[in-house]
C-alpha cells in the first residue's frame, strides 16, 4: 500500500467489549479505493462484529471510523453510501420482483438505470449461474440461488463500498468454487468497487484478495497479499489457520552461519534462519503438502522413518496419516500417483525440504491454544 | 450385521419423482453416501429408510428381511442429523443414557453400555457438561454415542458436518469415519458436499433428479466418471469438444473444434466422425517446457492466475480459442499474463464422453 493511495476506510484503534470479554481490542487498519479486503479468523475472531461496525450495525465502544475521509461515528447505517450483503439478510429479496428486478433495484431507486446497468444485470445473471431464472421470482428458487441473486444484488447497488459477510457461505461446495473465481471477475468487470468480505474460508480468502487482515481473538495479527500471509506467516496462528500443518516442539541445537539445528525430541531437522539463538525453544512447522514419503530412507537428514496408519484419497490427493518413531503423528498431502501408493500399516520414510520450513519461539504452555484447526 | 437392500423404490410428489426406480445395495459394515445437489431425492432415501415416509413402490430390506411394515422405533436404526438433537437441558451422560432408560434397561445396563460408547468415542471426560459447554464436534459425537448405546448397527447420518466450522470440519471429518469404523456400524450418509463425501465414504452413489448414476468408490468415481455430470461435479475438470479423427487399437484421435488440436484418448470405443466431449481433470496437466513426449502437447497462454496457498490455478487459452483451467502445485512457475507456454497431459488422463444432447443441463450442478 502506498501512502499517497486514496483510502475509502479507515479505522482508528477501534475497540469493543461485549459482556467485558473483548470482543475487538485496538484495531487500525487503512483500506484503499479499489481494492479487495478480506477479513480472515476463526469463528469468534470478532470479523463479523467489525465489519457490522463498519456498516453502523453496530457500535465501538472506542476508536473512530472514516468513510472517505468523514468521520462516520454518529452516521446511521443508510446514510454511509455502503453497500451490504450479510448472512441473515441472504433471502431479503423483494418476492413480488423477479430476479432480474431484483438485480437491479439499487440503480433504479438511484435513478441510474440504464442501457448499461441492463448489460451489467445480464453479465450478473451468467456469472451467477442464472441465465435462465431472470423471470422467476424468489419463492421458486432454492436457498443457495436466493444467496446469489442477493450477491448479484449487493454488487450492483451503485455504492462504491461493499461489504460481504461470508457471502459463498451457504452455497454447494462446488458452486461456491466456481463463483469465488467470478466473484473476483463480476468486481473488476464492475468498475471502481472497493470490496471488504468477511470469511472463514482460507482458499476462498487467498483467491479473492488484494490483501487479507488476519484477525483472532480480536486482534489483527498480520495484513499482506495472499503470497505473504501463506509463504511468510508472522505467527503460529496465522500458519496454523492458513494450511494444515505440522508442528513439532523443539530446541535450537547449534547454529551453522544461518541454518538452525533444531532437535525435536530425538530427531534433528535443519532449517534456514536468522532470527533464533542456540538454546531458544521454538515451535516447527511443516506443511502437510510439503512433506512427502517414499519407500525407505536415502539420508539422515531431513528424514524420519514411520508407519502409515491411514490413507484418503480426495481429488487427486492421498492424504497419509503416519506416526513417526517418536509416537508423533503427521499429516502428510501427496498427489497421487498410481506407482506411488502406501497402504495402511506400511512403513515409511518421510521426506522434507528445509526450504519449506516455518520456525516460531515457543510460546509456553499454550501451544494447543496458538495452533488454530 | 445389517445389509441394506433397496429394491425399485419410487415416491412421487404429484407430477415430480422424488424417487425414480432406485435401486441400492448397501454392505455390511460400509459408510455408503448419497450424494447430489438439494432436490436429488437422497434425503427422500434416507427418510423411507428411517420409515419417516412411505414409498409408492419397491422395497427395503434389513438382512433380507422387508422392513416397510415396521414402525420407525422398531427399525432398530441410529440417526446423527445436521441439528445437534441433544437436550439442552440434561448433561452428557443424561443425553447419552435417554433412549435406553426408555427401553427400561437397568442401571447396571446402562452404565455398562454407555460407558463403552462414551470411552470408544472419547467424550467420557465430558460426561458432567451441559451441551452449551461443548463444541459443535463433541455435540455431534454426543449424537453418535446415543445412537451406539442404543445398541443399533445401523447409522443414517444427514449432513453431519454442516453445521460446524470449517475448519473444524476438515479435522472431523477424518474423526467420524474412523469412528463408525471402530463402532463397526454400517453407515448411509447423506451430503451434498463432494469434498466431504470423498473424504468419507467407501462407495458413494451419486443422485440426479430422484436417480442413482453411479455408485463406486471415490476413487473409481473420480477417474472412471460415467457421465459428464459426475465427472463436473466431482472433481475440477475442463470440458472441450472434438471429433474422432482416426482410430487405432485401444486409442484415438480427436481433433479439437475450430480446426483446434489433436488429441489422443485412451479408447478405441468410438465411431469415426463421432463428436465427443473430452474431459481433462485441471491438476493433471503439466507445465512441461520441454517436450517429453510425442502426443497431448499443446501450445497455450496464460490468461489468469489464481494463488491458492499449496497450488495456483491457471487459466489458459488453446490455440482454438478453448479456454482451460489448469493447476499448479509448485512454486517455480514463470507466472507472467500473456506468456506463450508448452502444457501436456497423459493419454491415460484423458476422459471420453459421447456428446450429450443437453451438454448445458450435464454440466449444471443443480
Amino acid at each position: 500500500m502506498k501512502s499517497s493511495e486514496k483510502i475509502s476506510v479507515e479505522l482508528r484503534n477501534i475497540s469493543k467489549e461485549y459482556e467485558k470479554a473483548p470482543l475487538l481490542q485496538d484495531i487500525s487498519l487503512k483500506i484503499p479505493y479499489n481494492s479487495y479486503f478480506s477479513i480472515c479468523g476463526p469463528t469468534g475472531s470478532g470479523k463479523s462484529t467489525l465489519l457490522r461496525i463498519i456498516a453502523g450495525l453496530e457500535k465501538q465502544d472506542q476508536g473512530d471510523i472514516f468513510i472517505d475521509g468523514k468521520l462516520m461515528n454518529n452516521v446511521l447505517p443508510e446514510d454511509r453510501g455502503v453497500g451490504m450483503l450479510f448472512e441473515h439478510m441472504t433471502y431479503a429479496l423483494f418476492p413480488h420482483l423477479s430476479i432480474y428486478e431484483n438485480l437491479i433495484y439499487g440503480q433504479r431507486v438511484r435513478g441510474m438505470a440504464s442501457e448499461e446497468s441492463e448489460e451489467t444485470a445480464n453479465e450478473m445473471l451468467r456469472l451467477l449461474m442464472l441465465s435462465d431464472r431472470a423471470k422467476d421470482f424468489p419463492e421458486a428458487m432454492s436457498g443457495g440461488m436466493k444467496q446469489r441473486v442477493a450477491l448479484g444484488r449487493a454488487l450492483m447497488t451503485g455504492a462504491r463500498l461493499i461489504l460481504l459477510d461470508e457471502p459463498l457461505g451457504a452455497l454447494d461446495a462446488k458452486i461456491r468454487l466456481n463463483l469465488r473465481k467470478e466473484l473476483v471477475g463480476m468486481v473488476k468487470s464492475l468498475g471502481n468497487l472497493t470490496v471488504i468480505h468477511i470469511t472463514q474460508d482460507v482458499e476462498e480468502a487467498l483467491m479473492v484478495s488484494d490483501y487479507i487482515v488476519a484477525l483472532f481473538a480480536g486482534k489483527v495479527l498480520q495484513i499482506g497479499t495472499p503470497e505473504e500471509i501463506y509463504n511468510h506467516p508472522n505467527s503460529l496462528e496465522v500458519c496454523s489457520f492458513f494450511s494444515s500443518s505440522n508442528f513439532f516442539e523443539g530446541e535450537i541445537e547449534d547454529l551453522e552461519d544461518d541454518i538452525a539445528v533444531v532437535n525435536l525430541q530425538g530427531s534433528t531437522v535443519r532449517v534456514k534462519t536468522r532470527s533464533f539463538s542456540t538454546g531458544n525453544q521454538v515451535v516447527v512447522a511443516i506443511r502437510a503438502t510439503d512433506l512427502s514419503i517414499q519407500k525407505e530412507k536415502t539420508s539422515d537428514i531431513n528424514q524420519w522413518d514411520g508407519i502409515v496408519l491411514q490413507h484418503q484419497f480426495n481429488q487427486g490427493i492421498m492424504r497419509y496419516q503416519i506416526e513417526l518413531e517418536t509416537k508423533q503423528m503427521v499429516i502428510v498431502n501427496q498427489p497421487y500417483n498410481e506407482k506411488l501408493t502406501f497402504k495402511a500399516n506400511e512403513k515409511v520414510a518421510v521426506v522434507f525440504s528445509p526450504r519449506n520450513i516455518f520456525l516460531f519461539p515457543h510460546p509456553g504452555e499454550s501451544l494447543e491454544k496458538k495452533i488454530i484447526k | 450385521m445389517p445389509h441394506v437392500e433397496i429394491k425399485n423404490l419410487s415416491k412421487n410428489y404429484g407430477k415430480v419423482k422424488a424417487l425414480d426406480n432406485v435401486n441400492l445395495e448397501v454392505f455390511d459394515g460400509e459408510h455408503l453416501t448419497l450424494l447430489g445437489p438439494s432436490g436429488c431425492g437422497k434425503t427422500t432415501i434416507l427418510r423411507a429408510i428411517a420409515g419417516l415416509l412411505k414409498p409408492d413402490h419397491g422395497e427395503i430390506l434389513f438382512d433380507g428381511r422387508s422392513i416397510l411394515d415396521l414402525p420407525p422405533e422398531e427399525r432398530d436404526i441410529g440417526m446423527v442429523f445436521q441439528h445437534f438433537m441433544v437436550f439442552p437441558f440434561l448433561d452428557v451422560w443424561d443425553n447419552v443414557t435417554y433412549p435406553l432408560r426408555i427401553k427400561g434397561k437397568s442401571e447396571a445396563e446402562i452404565e455398562e453400555i454407555a460407558v463403552r460408547a462414551m470411552e470408544l468415542i472419547g467424550i467420557l471426560p465430558r460426561i458432567n457438561d451441559f451441551p452449551e459447554e461443548l463444541s459443535a464436534p463433541e455435540l455431534q459425537k454426543v449424537g453418535l454415542a446415543r445412537a451406539f448405546s442404543t445398541g443399533s448397527k445401523l447409522l443414517l447420518l444427514d449432513e453431519p458436518m454442516s453445521n460446524l466450522d470449517s475448519k473444524f470440519r476438515m479435522e472431523f471429518q477424518h474423526e467420524l469415519r474412523d469412528l463408525i469404523k471402530k463402532l463397526g456400524l454400517t453407515a448411509i450418509h447423506v451430503t451434498h458436499d463432494q469434498w466431504i463425501a470423498m473424504n468419507i465414504s467407501d462407495r458413494i452413489a451419486i443422485m440426479r433428479k430422484g436417480r442413482i448414476l453411479q455408485v463406486d468408490t471415490p476413487m473409481q468415481l473420480y477417474y472412471a466418471p460415467n457421465s459428464i455430470f459426475t465427472c463436473n461435479f466431482l472433481s475440477n475438470s475442463n470440458f472441450l469438444e472434438g471429433i474422432v479423427e482416426q482410430k487405432e487399437e485401444g486409442r484415438s484421435v480427436v481433433r479439437l473444434r475450430g480446426f483446434g488440436p489433436k488429441i489422443v484418448i485412451p479408447t478405441d470405443r468410438w465411431e469415426r466422425r463421432q463428436r465427443l466431449i473430452l474431459a481433462l481433470r485441471r491438476n493433471e496437466i503439466s507445465f512441461s517446457y520441454a517436450k517429453t513426449s510425442e502426443v497431448n502437447i499443446l501450445n497455450a497462454s496464460i490468461i489468469d492466475e489464481h494463488f491458492l496457498g499449496s497450488r495456483t490455478i491457471f487459466s489458459l487459452r488453446l490455440e482454438n480459442g478453448d479456454l482451460i483451467e489448469a493447476e499448479s502445485f509448485t512454486k517455480d512457475i514463470p507466472r507472467d499474463l500473456g506468456r506463450e507456454i508448452t502444457i501436456s497431459f497423459r493419454i491415460a488422463d484423458v476422459m471420453s464422453f459421447e456428446y450429450p444432447e443437453d451438454l448445458d443441463y450435464e454440466l449444471a450442478l443443480e
